[in-house]
């Protein structure tokens, strides 16, 4: 059976389906128009919440919290309210919003519409990555601008006392305003840099009013799950990690893109849908989740369902589901260098152990592959990652330690050889 | 214990703390030390120097005990060894780019980095790759940059943001390449700007002129208060072999807080001024010659007794600077009041004294400068608030983050960094009918009687505007209101009749008044008798000629202390009454072209950096200091010098113990009770074309001021040309 497609990407295959009138013919709108007709009880905000809450769905952003729960946290008084749609992907691996902006743009209208009435805002926010100016924002606008012609946002929409409007926005293309309160800033106007927590952004968001920001993914699920009910949703996926998730295959892979597939489904079957290993070599390593997600050794994911609970148990994360696959002959030293040059070009500045390590940690990795490694640097790189995780205001510091710490781990004896060896590779 | 409190452990000991704290904040009453640099307590939180963190249990992570709220139960750790390595590890990041280099770095031996790497550092480097340097913005005159230095606490920039309100320093750049600029290159001109200096926790801002001068560990440190404004701002002089290298705030949360003007910083290089005077100097044949101390005070005594044995005590007038000590305040009084001489005053910057039976019985503020943050509504009439006394203007700023209403009545749109309400810009003359278009508007929000000589003058003016309606209103319907009078008020040609107005206005809503008033210490002049009409301590007096009328006649003697004909709002006045004087006594700290020229005896004074002494500021609050030791060696005090004079005279030392007994009960009396006086003055002063004060420069208060040199190279001496 083909478990393709079954929620995000339902319509895919249909004719233009990032058109609304393809996306409603298709059944899109259905929840939220119900909503703004009141049909029933279920679509008051309560148990909209309630219903995401029993559907298991949790955040595709990559750090995998309750979507419900996080809806549950926003106060329930008549302060202004803020829903904000986190389209600012960046993680290196990462390209499903891209295709869900591009694709099926309604599905995510209807989605932050649907969440910012569940929590009460009558204003939301759609942050896209300044990256996708060109690809994606004229399809997410268009879609805006249609979804406004069709009176399904607005003022008062459809005499239902309801208002909701929405704005897209177009980030300056910096990786840290993916993070929730980075992107917070930057949609003020600010600088991009995160805040320090508590107080959350539930509390304390977007202009100091209580915030929920939600990945575009997530949202982008919530039309189907309110459509077809949490029962449905869970009949895909597994008890802890239900429904489905884009994985963005890449790496040496012989048909890398988007696969929207059940959660759970066995490693060796997703390598399956995305053609096989390249060139028929041997698998060596996966990322699983994201540059920022420890890497796995073949023979460790090749053993793991792709699911939350399995990637944690085996020592990474699913992240958000960027499964960067690594054949063998694949240098990982050099493979580390360049992640972590990406993360001292990236860091805010704003810390001391993230702004001082990164350059430090990628500048010890860019001697080590020049050939100018001493032997003492593999335990002080690891050394410098262990000093800068967990000490910085956002996660971006354990993102940038946890390749370090992971790929010394598996791979000591590559990095000892280049070491010893003034720069010459073991993996060719 | 109460629901305001929790019960938190901390190495091991239980402490019941307030509830809604950070941690740092209750570690730091406990007198717990945790490292910290981007923590300063007048300033917001921006946990990212990452030094606080401690092991809290319960939390994966160490938490930053700056951002890190008190909670019930919470069990803290500041000395395992999980803060220790997160502490260090903080540490070493510090450092890694930090240049190694602290003796020749002028914040050796006081800075808050070298300091904690003592505790906190290791004795070797594991960092041998290039270290980063950063280009220097040129900020001007008074604050040197090295930000090679800097490691981006985000201090100065929030004091920026959140103190100054004008962001002058932004950080620029990302990662590695943050650095701390002004981003479009200009220089910080803030009148607050060089308390980034000492919140800078490195040498990458310094203090400009002192740097390089001297090591801070060889200097001394006394508690001096600023003679430069009205506030009596609380500071500390660095000394070194008698002189003052430089002068830092200190803390006084009732008025000054943690800051200080850059006048109060960098005004004192002016005593040091090559054109200061150490002799007394004699006219003779035309020239001035040196003379001994003995012989000038004999000289002046026989100038003025012939006039006193003659009673032609009216033929003697003195002008007083409103920045000396109470202490020369009262035996120059008492010298002058003793021998039957009425013509004393220091209002040198006032035109219109037709209200002086109207006066309060001091200029005062009515509450404390902290208690201004509380007001709820501000009006600030006639005032160029920033300069005239910046910690005024920080702390109307405090009431208006707080949320107050401020408005302004000016005659020109100056530069605030809060919100305003309102702001009525009209021209000079015009300020006057303004503020009675206010007390007009009052009148019929409180429908009060009008007294029918109130209301004939009212019915001339125009009708209120929706503006003074709107800030009538805001004043009438708040119970903590403020009424500030400034001192472009104070220099208006209608200062009697605007002050009148203020009077009938803060009656009808219930507003105190804040008189600004000029100098360190016209509080002090009022009190001690150093005005025309009133003797010490209110006491009622003949009335002498006023600080106009001396400065416009001519007299057989005219005796000038503490001030040049610059310090005179009419100083060519002045200059044409030394000229035209027989005799003219200058008590001066430098010499003066005026004097030079024209002076007969010239005594030199000591500046109150250099005395021991007392001001009352604007809030009543008397304040000693006592700075004898900048002289080496045995001295001639102000205060011997005059009380020579008295002595000489053939009069009984007055008693200033005795004075200062009665002080105090009279200005809690007066400020408890103002008893304003709800009446207009019968005339109105003559408006010639007098030079009316349109422009303020904050730097050209004083004699010392003006001649110090940083200063000078400012801005706002220079224009902005």
């Amino acid at each position: 059976m083909n478990q393709l497609n079954q929620v995000v990407f339902a319509n895919i295959d249909e004719q233009e389906p990032w058109t609304i009138d393809s996306y409603i013919a298709s059944g899109g709108y259905e929840a939220w128009k119900n909503i703004l007709t009141n049909k029933n009880d279920s679509y008051k905000p309560e148990n909209i919440i309630e219903t995401i809450q029993e559907s298991g769905l949790r955040g595709r952003g990559g750090a995998g919290f309750p979507t419900g729960l996080k809806w549950s946290f926003m106060p329930k008084d008549d302060t202004q309210k803020y829903i904000v749609c986190n389209s600012d992907e960046s993680e290196p691996g990462t390209c499903h919003d891209r295709d869900i902006l591009k694709l099926n743009p309604h599905a995510l209208i209807e989605g932050i519409a649907i969440g910012g009435y569940a929590i009460g805002a009558t204003i939301g926010y759609n942050y896209v990555r300044g990256e996708f100016m060109d690809e994606c924002y004229p399809q997410i606008e268009n879609a805006l601008n249609e979804a406004y012609q069709h009176g399904l946002l607005g003022k008062d929409i459809n005499n239902s006392s309801i208002d909701f409007d929405l704005y897209n926005f177009v980030g300056a293309g910096a990786y840290i305003c993916g993070e929730e309160t980075a992107l917070l800033e930057s949609l003020e106007g600010k600088q991009g840099k995160p805040r320090f927590k508590p107080p959350f952004p539930a509390n304390f968001g977007l202009y100091g009013k209580p915030t929920t920001v939600n990945n575009t993914q997530t949202l982008a699920s919530v039309p189907m799950i309110i459509k077809n009910g949490p029962e449905w949703f869970k009949t895909f996926g597994t008890e802890k990690s239900s429904g489905t998730i884009i994985f963005s295959v890449s790496g040496h892979i012989n048909k890398p893109g988007n696969y929207e597939l059940p959660l759970g489904i066995p490693f060796n079957k997703l390598i399956e849908y995305s053609g096989g290993i390249l060139d028929g070599k041997k698998l060596k390593a996966v990322i699983p989740g994201g540059s920022s997600t420890k890497v796995l050794p073949a023979h460790i994911i090749e053993d793991c369902t792709m699911d939350y609970e399995s990637l944690q148990e085996a020592g990474s994360a699913l992240g958000t589901a960027a499964v960067v696959v690594i054949a063998e002959g694949t240098c990982m030293v050099n493979l580390l260098k360049r992640i972590s040059r990406f993360y001292f070009a990236e860091s805010c500045g704003q810390c001391t152990p993230c702004r001082e390590g990164t350059g430090w940690l990628y500048r010890i990795l860019d001697r080590i592959t020049n050939g100018n490694g001493k032997e003492s640097d593999l335990e002080l790189l690891v050394d410098v990652a262990n000093r800068i995780e967990g000490n910085t205001i956002c996660a971006f510091g354990d993102a940038s330690a946890w390749p370090v710490q992971s790929f010394i781990e598996h791979y000591y004896e590559e990095f000892e050889y280049m070491v010893k060896h003034k720069g010459k590779t073991k993996a060719a | 214990m109460t629901d305001k409190k929790v019960k938190i452990t901390i190495d091991g000991a239980v402490h019941s703390v307030d509830k809604n704290k950070m941690l740092i904040e209750i570690t730091d009453e406990l007198g717990i030390y945790i490292p910290r640099f981007c923590y300063h307590e007048k300033l917001s939180i921006a946990a990212n120097c990452r030094m606080c963190l401690v092991e809290v249990e319960n939390s994966s992570n160490a938490l930053p005990a700056c951002a890190t709220p008190v909670s019930e139960g919470m069990v803290v750790n500041t000395q395992s060894s999980s803060s220790k390595t997160a502490q260090e590890s903080t540490m070493e990041f510090l450092l890694i780019n930090h240049p190694l280099d602290c003796p020749i770095c002028d914040q050796g031996g006081e800075c808050e980095l070298q300091d904690l790497a003592y505790s906190y550092g290791k004795n070797n480097s594991r960092f041998d790759l290039l270290k980063q340097t950063k280009p220097n913005d040129d900020l001007g005159p008074l604050v040197s940059t090295d930000m090679t230095r800097c490691i981006m606490c985000t201090r100065c920039v929030r004091f920026g943001s959140e103190v100054a309100g004008i962001q002058e320093l932004g950080t620029i750049g990302r990662g590695e390449a943050s650095t701390i600029s002004t981003f479009v290159e200009q220089t910080v001109d803030h009148e607050l700007s060089g308390n980034i200096i000492d919140l800078c926790p490195v040498g990458a801002l310094n203090n400009k002129p002192y740097r390089y001068t001297d090591r801070t560990w060889e200097l001394d440190q006394i508690r001096s208060i600023s003679p430069h404004d009205c506030v009596g701002t609380n500071i500390f002089m660095h000394v070194k072999n008698h002189k003052i290298k430089r002068i830092v705030p200190l803390q006084n949360d009732s008025i000054n807080e943690s800051w200080i003007a850059d006048r109060d910083r960098f005004g004192f290089d002016g005593i040091y001024s090559s054109d200061r005077i150490d002799a007394p100097l004699i006219r003779r044949n035309g020239e001035l010659v040196t003379a001994s101390h003995e012989d000038s005070v004999k000289l002046m005594n026989e100038h003025i007794s012939s006039l006193v044995n003659a009673n032609s005590q009216d033929k003697i007038a003195a002008l007083v600077s409103p920045s000396i000590s109470l202490n020369e305040q009262f035996l120059l009084a008492n010298y002058l009041s003793l021998q039957g001489i009425k013509n004393i005053d220091h209002r040198i910057h006032q035109i219109d004294f037709t209200g002086d039976t109207l006066d309060p019985l001091f200029p005062h503020l009515n509450i404390n400068l902290n208690e201004i943050q509380n007001m709820k509504t501000i009006l600030v009439m006639g005032s160029d608030l920033r300069k005239e006394t910046p910690m005024i203007a920080h702390w109307v700023k405090r009431a208006a983050d707080n949320g107050s209403s401020i408005h302004f009545i000016d005659n020109s749109i100056r530069e605030y960094h809060f919100p305003i309400s309102d702001y009525i810009m009209t021209d000079y003359d015009s300020i006057t009918e303004n503020i009675g278009m206010l007390v007009k508007a009052a009148f019929s929000i409180s429908d009060s009687f009008i007294p029918n000589h109130i209301e004939d003058r009212l019915n001339k003016l125009p009708e209120p505007t929706r503006t003074h309606k709107q800030i009538a209103l805001s004043l009438c319907n708040n119970d903590e209101t403020l009424l500030i009078n400034g001192l472009l008020a104070r220099s208006h040609p209608d200062f009697a009749l605007i002050r009148s107005y203020i009077n009938i206005l803060s009656e009808l809503s219930s507003s105190r008044i804040g008189e600004l008033s000029h100098g360190a210490n016209s509080v002090g002049a009022y009190i001690t008798g150093c005005i025309p009409h009133r003797n010490q301590l209110a006491e009622p007096s003949d009335q002498g000629l006023n600080a106009l009328q001396i400065a416009s006649s001519n007299h057989d003697l005219l005796i000038l202390y503490g001030l040049e004909s610059k310090d005179c709002l009419y100083e060519k006045n002045l200059i044409e009454s030394i000229k035209g004087s027989k005799t003219v006594i200058a008590f001066s700290y430098f010499e003066d072209e005026v004097f030079n020229e024209y002076a007969d005896i010239i005594i030199p004074i000591n500046t109150t950096y250099e005395s021991k002494g007392s001001f009352i500021n604007l809030a009543g609050t008397l304040q000693e200091f006592n700075n004898e030791m900048m002289h080496p060696h045995d001295y001639l005090s102000n205060e011997k010098l005059l009380s020579d004079l008295i002595n000489i005279s053939g009069q009984t030392l007055p008693s200033f113990e005795d004075f200062l007994k009665q002080l105090i009960p009279f200005i809690q009396e007066s400020i408890n009770n103002p008893n304003y006086i709800n009446e207009l003055p019968l005339e109105t002063a003559e408006k010639d074309a007098l030079n009316s004060l349109n422009q303020f420069n904050m730097y050209n208060l004083d004699p010392i001021l003006r001649r110090s040199k940083p200063l000078q190279s400012t801005k706002e001496s220079l224009g902005d040309s």
